[in-house]
């Protein structure tokens, strides 16, 4: 109960805090933090849940990122179904990625999970005629400010709750199992491979929305904003604030 | 600061085989060929592209590496 009093008010503040700056600064950091927020629930379940590292995740936070710049400079596309084709397009990368990649734990997948990552930031730079090279997109039609801080803090707690129901859902169990004993989990029926590969999707997909709202808040995008650091940043923001913990993101988003 | 040297010289301990010191030199000789060329023919940048490609496509078809030996699996 006083959890969930807890998370009212910090609702009710996150929903009012406009009101009371008017200085863009400040919402431009809060934003930052709804957005690590919204990638740090998606790598909860990955790494909270299912137990599998991710050093590659700023990769798919730049196929978000681009995906939408993409949509919205090239195709003329509303904010809208930019930051959708995002999701959609970063989960179906998250699945390919995962259906290499954890066949393979521990050292290995960290491996393969960064290679990704410099991957993803080489090809960023390469294809000038599509990314922009290393200047990347620029000029790309932004909402104002206040708009998209609803906007960004809505799609955070949409993320929290998301979790938190998917850890309490049968999904979430088999994740768990999995994390916790790879045999066990595979006696009782549960393709330990299949259950991961969708732990990576979703996370996945956690990450292209939360890209896509970065391009949406900088209004500007460059190889620079998705390397191996952000990817770190993304693992440790998590660890800092417990992982498998639902409201764990929330807290580390902060630090 | 070093870190891609870094990556890429665990990246070819990969390749090679954790368990194989032969097979972590000939992987090492072959990774910096393949790079050199890719920098060479293509573009210096393409050569993290394709170096790190190859460890992937190693890490699916022999988690164990080249020369490595297949691990038994412990339940």
């Amino acid at each position: 109960m006083t959890d969930r009093l807890g998370w009212a008010a910090l609702a009710i503040a996150a929903a009012l805090i406009p009101f009371f700056t008017s200085n863009t600064y400040y919402l431009y950091v809060v934003i930052s933090v709804g957005l690590l927020t919204i990638v740090t629930a998606g790598l909860n379940v990955l790494v909270g849940f299912t137990g599998q590292t991710s050093l590659g995740h700023a990769g798919l936070y730049a196929f978000g990122a681009y995906t939408a710049a993409l949509c919205v400079t090239r195709a003329g596309t509303s904010e809208g179904v930019a930051i959708a084709a995002a999701v959609v397009v970063t989960s179906m990368v998250g699945a390919a990625v995962a259906a290499a990649a954890l066949r393979v734990s521990g050292p290995y997948l960290a491996m393969v999970t960064i290679a990704f990552g410099l991957i993803v930031e080489g090809v960023l730079i390469e294809w000038g005629s599509l990314t922009g090279g290393p200047g990347g997109i620029f000029n790309i039609p932004k909402p104002g400010l206040r708009t998209h801080y609803w906007t960004v803090m809505l799609t955070a707690a949409l993320a929290l709750w998301l979790t938190a129901n998917l850890r309490r859902s049968a999904w979430g169990r088999a994740c768990l199992a999995v994390k916790s004993s790879e045999v066990a989990a595979e006696s009782l029926g549960l393709s330990a491979y299949y259950v991961r590969i969708a732990a990576f999707t979703v996370s996945a997909a956690f990450a292209g929305a939360a890209g896509a709202l970065f391009t949406f808040l900088n209004g500007y995008i460059s190889p620079d904003s998705f390397t191996l650091q952000t990817s770190i940043l993304f693992l440790l923001a998590l660890l800092f604030g417990g992982s498998g913990a639902s409201r764990g993101p929330w807290r580390a988003a902060w630090r | 600061m070093g870190t891609i040297i870094g990556l890429k010289a665990f990246a070819v301990a990969i390749i090679g085989g954790l368990s194989s010191a032969p097979g972590i030199v000939v992987a090492g000789l072959g990774y910096g060929l393949v790079e050199s060329f890719t920098a060479g023919y293509v573009s210096t940048r393409a050569r993290e592209i394709v170096g790190f490609g190859l460890v992937i496509l190693v890490l699916v078809v022999r988690p164990w590496g080249l020369l490595g030996e297949k691990p038994s699996r412990r339940v």
